[in-house]
C-alpha cells in the first residue's frame, strides 16, 4: 500500500472519529519541533547574563506627563549582587534621578525599580538598563535591556508604518575613502 | 566552374556539326559568356565594449546574378561562437578577457554563377584591468574589561567582498571579489568612464558557495554599499577603497562605514573553516539585518527595536546602537549566531530557543544548540574566549572561555558543559580529561551526518555524542571521559541511564516510555526552574517514547493527577519533525485522535502552559495514555 493510500484511509477514519469526539483534533502539517519556539520571542538570541526582565510599559506616553512605570528585575542566581544602571536619551526624563541600583541575591524576589517618565517634546527615546550580575565565582556578566518610548499626544496617530520587506535592489551608500593612483603607486 | 566546363563543351560540340552541307552559311560566332564576379563588403571595424553581442553585417551584390551563398569565418583572435555563418550576418558575443582583443572576421559571397568575393572585418575590445585594495577599520577587544580597543585599531583587508564596475549610467558592466588581501582585479573598458562599487555583500558560486549580504533593517533591508569615482581605467587605474569606523576619540560619528565589512569579515572566518574541511559545502543565501539604531528593545524592527543580537527563521539581526551594545565588532557574538543559522540549515536542531545564559538549568535541547553556539565561536576564531562588549564608549563587557572545564553547573542541562566538551573534542591542547582533538572536521562531519540528523530522539549533547562515537570508534573512551567529566553519565542518543537530575528529580529518565495500549505514564513537569515567561529551561517539558508499529489513528490522553490549576499541550515528533500536535485551552486535560503515518520511534512532549506565567505555583502531575485504533 503506498503512502498516499496510508493517508487516505487515516484521512477517513480521521473524519469518522471526528464526528463522534467532541475534543480538539489537529494535525498539522509536518514541521521542525523549533517552529514551536517561544510566541514573541526570537528563536536564538546571544548569551548573556541570567536575568529576566520584566515591566508594566506599553510603550506610549503624552508629552509633559508623568506616567509610572515597574521595571522588575529577576535573576535565580543563589548567591552574588545584581546591580542595574539606567540611562536615558537626552529628552526622556527619569524621576528619582537615581540612576543606580543592586540587591544582593539572598532570595528569589526581584529587584524592583519603580520609575516615572516624561518628555517634554513628542519623538521616540529609549530608557536603556544596564543590568549586571557578578557572583560570587567571580564571573561578572551583563545583559543590555532597553525600554522604547514613544511620546505623542494622544488620539489616532498616523504612524507611517514602515514595512519589513526586503527590497534588496535599494542600497545605502556608506561614506568610503577612495585613493586614487597610478600604477606606481603615485596618487592621481 | 562546373557550369563554365558545360557550356564551353556544348560549343565545341555544336561548333563541329558545322561542316556538313556545302551551301549553308555559317553565322557569327557567339561571344564566351562572361560572368561578372560578385562585390562583398563586411562592414566597418568595430570597437566594442564588455561582453556586449556583436552583429556583423554584409553587403554583397553581384551585376550579372544573383547573391547565392555567404560563408563566415573566424580567421584570427579568441575562438568565439557564431549563431550563423553562411547569413549575410552572424552574431557573437565578446569573450571574457583581461588582454586586449582583437578578432578578425571573413565573409565569402558567392554569385548564382559561382563567383566569390570576400572581405574581412576586425572586432576590437580594449580592456583595462583597475586594481585596488578594500579595507576597513578593525576594532579589536580589550582582554581587560572586553570594550572596544579604540586605541589600537588597525586596518583590515575587507576579504570576499564583492566588487563591481559600473559605467556612466550606472550598468554593471563588471564584477570579481576581492581576495584574502582585500586585493581585487576588475576587468572594464579601458576608455569607458567606470565606477568601482563595493557591496556589503560576499558572494560565491561553484564549490563551495556563499552568498551573504549586511542590510539595513531600519531602511527597507537596503544593502550597505560604497562607490567610487567615475573615471576611466587608462586614468585611474589603481583604485583602493577604506571605511572608516567613525570613531573619533569620544564619540562615533552618524556614519560607521565599517561596521558592515567587520561583520562580513567574521562570517568569511567562518566560511574558509569550513570549506576546508567540506570543499564542496553549499551555504544557503544569509541576509544580516545591522543598524547604528538597533537597539535592545523588543519591538518595531524596522525602528531598530530589536530586543538583541539574534538569529531566527534564516536572517541574523545584529545589534548596533551605540553607548548601548553594538556588536559588529564582537567576533563570537557574531559566529555564535552563525553557527545557529549552520545548524538551521545543514545541521539539524530542535532548539526551541529563548533567553539562555551559562548559570541556568536549560532545557536539553537549548543547552546543545546554545553550547554549540559558544564553541564554534572558539573553534572558528581559534581563541576560546568569548566577548562581548556594550556600555557607554564601548568600554564594558564581559567574558566567558570555552575551554574551562569548572561551569557554574555541570550536565547535560548546562549550555557551559556542552561548549566544554566540544571545544575540548576540536582543540588539541591537553587540559583536565581532554586528550582527544578531532578539529573542526570531526564535528562539522558529526554535525551533517545521517546519523545525527535523522535520529527519533531530539538534538542534544546525547544525540551528539551517540552519533561522533559511531564515527570515531576506538575513540569512546577519550570521548565519554570528557563527557563524564562534565557530570554527564547517559548513553545513546536518549541518555538512557542519566543520573544527574540537575536537582529535579522529575527530570530523569530524560525520555519516559510509554507503551501504545499499554498502562498510562505519569509526567510532572515543572515551571520551578523557569523564569517568568521563559519555557525553555529543564524539566518545564516532559519527554516520552512509544512506538509505532503501524500507520493509523491513535488516541492521546493527557489528564492531570496532582496539582494545581494546569492546561497541558501535547506534541508529538518523529525525527524531530512535529507529526502532530494538540495545543487547546483545555483545562486539566488534553484529549486528542491523531493521525500517525509513519512507524518507528515518536516522542511525545508534555508541557503545561500554566507553568509559563506562574513558574512556581503550578507543577501539576499528568497520566499519559496511547491508544490505537486498529
Amino acid at each position: 500500500m503506498n503512502n498516499l493510500a496510508v493517508k487516505s484511509i487515516l484521512a477517513g477514519i480521521l473524519l469518522s472519529l471526528s464526528a463522534c469526539d467532541n475534543k480538539s483534533i489537529e494535525t498539522i502539517s509536518p514541521k521542525r519541533v523549533s517552529e514551536l519556539g517561544i510566541p514573541g520571542v526570537p528563536r536564538y538570541l546571544k548569551p548573556g547574563a541570567k536575568i529576566t526582565f520584566i515591566h508594566d510599559f506599553d510603550g506610549q506616553l503624552i508629552p509633559q506627563q508623568w506616567q509610572a512605570v515597574e521595571l522588575s528585575f529577576l535573576s535565580k542566581h543563589p548567591d552574588g549582587e545584581l546591580s542595574i544602571r539606567l540611562q536615558a536619551d537626552s529628552g526622556l526624563i527619569v524621576s528619582p534621578s537615581i540612576d543606580e541600583y543592586s540587591l544582593v541575591l539572598d532570595s528569589n524576589d526581584p529587584l524592583v525599580i519603580n520609575v516615572s517618565l516624561t518628555a517634554e517634546q513628542p519623538g521616540k527615546y529609549y530608557l536603556t538598563l544596564f543590568a549586571t550580575l557578578t557572583s560570587t565565582k567571580g564571573m561578572p556578566a551583563h545583559r543590555v535591556f532597553a525600554l522604547a518610548v514613544n511620546a505623542r499626544q494622544s488620539g489616532p496617530q498616523d504612524d507611517n508604518i514602515k514595512t519589513n520587506a526586503s527590497k534588496l535592489e535599494r542600497l545605502i551608500l556608506l561614506p568610503v575613502t577612495e585613493v586614487i593612483s597610478n600604477g606606481d603607486g603615485r596618487l592621481l | 566552374m562546373l557550369l563554365k566546363t558545360i557550356i564551353g563543351l556544348t560549343a565545341l560540340l555544336l561548333n563541329g556539326c558545322g561542316g556538313g552541307g556545302s551551301d549553308n552559311k555559317k553565322g557569327p560566332i557567339p561571344p564566351p559568356i562572361q560572368n561578372v564576379a560578385p562585390k562583398v563588403n563586411a562592414g566597418a571595424d568595430q570597437l566594442v565594449t564588455g561582453s556586449a553581442l556583436v552583429t556583423l553585417k554584409s553587403i554583397a551584390t553581384d551585376s550579372d546574378g544573383i547573391i547565392s551563398g555567404y560563408s563566415w569565418t573566424q580567421t584570427s583572435g579568441n575562438s568565439v561562437t557564431m549563431d550563423s555563418v553562411d547569413s549575410a550576418s552572424t552574431s557573437f558575443r565578446i569573450p571574457d578577457s583581461s588582454s586586449d582583443l582583437a578578432l578578425t572576421f571573413t565573409v565569402t559571397a558567392t554569385d548564382n554563377r559561382g563567383a566569390t568575393a570576400t572581405d574581412s572585418v576586425e572586432v576590437q575590445r580594449l580592456v583595462g584591468i583597475i586594481k585596488g585594495t578594500v579595507t576597513f577599520d578593525l576594532v579589536p577587544l580589550k582582554t581587560l574589561d572586553n570594550g572596544l580597543d579604540y586605541d589600537n585599531v588597525r586596518r583590515s583587508p575587507a576579504r570576499g567582498i564583492l566588487i563591481e564596475g559600473l559605467n556612466g549610467s550606472g550598468a554593471i558592466v563588471g564584477s570579481t571579489s576581492t581576495d584574502d588581501n582585500g586585493e581585487y582585479a576588475l576587468t572594464v573598458d579601458r576608455d569607458i568612464l567606470t565606477r568601482v562599487r563595493v557591496t556589503a555583500q560576499m558572494l560565491k558560486t561553484g564549490q563551495p558557495a556563499w552568498d551573504v549580504r549586511v542590510t539595513d533593517n531600519t531602511h527597507e533591508n537596503s544593502q550597505y554599499a560604497a562607490q567610487g569615482e567615475l573615471a576611466t581605467e587608462a586614468s585611474a587605474p589603481n583604485r583602493d577603497f577604506h571605511f572608516a569606523s567613525g570613531w573619533d576619540a569620544t564619540d562615533y560619528s552618524p556614519e560607521r562605514a565599517a561596521g558592515p565589512f567587520a561583520i562580513l569579515d567574521t562570517i568569511y572566518l567562518a566560511l574558509q573553516k569550513f570549506s576546508l574541511v567540506d570543499p564542496l559545502v553549499q551555504f544557503p543565501p544569509l541576509e544580516i539585518g545591522w543598524s547604528t539604531n538597533n537597539i535592545a528593545a523588543f519591538g518595531s524592527i524596522p525602528e531598530g527595536d530589536i530586543g538583541t543580537s539574534y538569529y531566527s527563521d534564516g536572517k541574523m539581526y545584529l545589534l548596533g546602537k551605540a553607548d548601548s551594545d553594538s556588536d559588529e565588532y564582537d567576533t563570537h557574538v557574531i559566529l555564535h549566531e552563525w553557527a545557529h543559522y549552520f545548524e538551521d540549515y545543514l545541521s539539524r536542531s530542535d532548539s526551541i530557543g529563548g533567553s539562555h545564559s551559562l548559570g541556568e538549568h536549560l532545557d536539553l535541547r537549548v543547552a546543545f544548540s546554545e553550547g554549540l553556539g559558544n564553541a564554534l565561536s572558539g573553534m572558528i576564531t581559534d581563541d576560546p574566549v568569548y566577548r562581548d562588549s556594550s556600555g557607554a564608549g564601548q568600554k564594558y563587557g564581559f567574558h566567558f572561555d570555552v575551554e574551562a572545564n569548572a561551569n557554574y553547573y555541570l550536565g547535560w542541562y548546562s549550555e557551559g558543559s556542552v561548549h566544554s566538551i566540544l571545544y575540548d573534542l576540536y582543540d588539541s591542547e591537553a587540559d583536565g580529561e581532554d586528550y582527544i582533538s578531532l578539529g573542526l572536521g570531526g564535528i562539522y562531519n558529526t554535525l551533517v551526518s545521517w546519523n545525527y540528523k535523522h535520529n527519533a530522539f531530539f538534538t542534544s549533547i546525547y544525540s551528539f555524542i551517540a552519533a561522533l562515537k559511531s564515527r570515531n570508534l576506538g575513540d569512546e573512551r577519550s570521548i565519554d571521559a570528557l563527557v563524564r567529566a562534565q557530570s554527564i553519565f547517559g548513553d545513546g542518543a536518549n541518555g538512557m541511564g542519566e543520573t544527574n537530575d540537575g536537582g529535579l528529580s522529575s527530570s530523569l529518565p530524560i525520555y519516559k516510555t510509554v507503551t501504545v495500549n499499554g498502562a498510562s505514564l505519569t509526567m510532572c513537569p515543572s515551571g520551578a526552574l523557569a523564569a517568568s515567561g521563559a519555557d525553555n529551561k529543564m524539566g518545564n517539558v516532559m519527554f516520552a517514547s512509544f512506538e509505532v508499529l503501524k500507520p493509523g489513528a491513535y488516541s492521546i490522553s493527557v489528564t492531570k493527577t496532582s496539582g494545581g490549576l494546569s492546561d497541558p499541550d501535547m506534541y508529538i515528533y518523529k525525527d524531530g519533525i512535529v507529526a502532530a500536535s494538540s495545543t487547546s485551552l483545555v483545562t486539566d486535560e488534553e484529549i486528542a485522535t491523531v493521525g500517525l503515518t509513519s512507524t518507528g520511534v515518536h516522542l511525545i512532549v508534555i508541557k503545561d502552559s500554566k507553568n509559563r506565567y506562574n513558574a512556581q505555583s503550578s507543577s501539576a502531575c499528568f497520566s499519559t495514555q496511547i491508544k490505537d485504533f486498529i
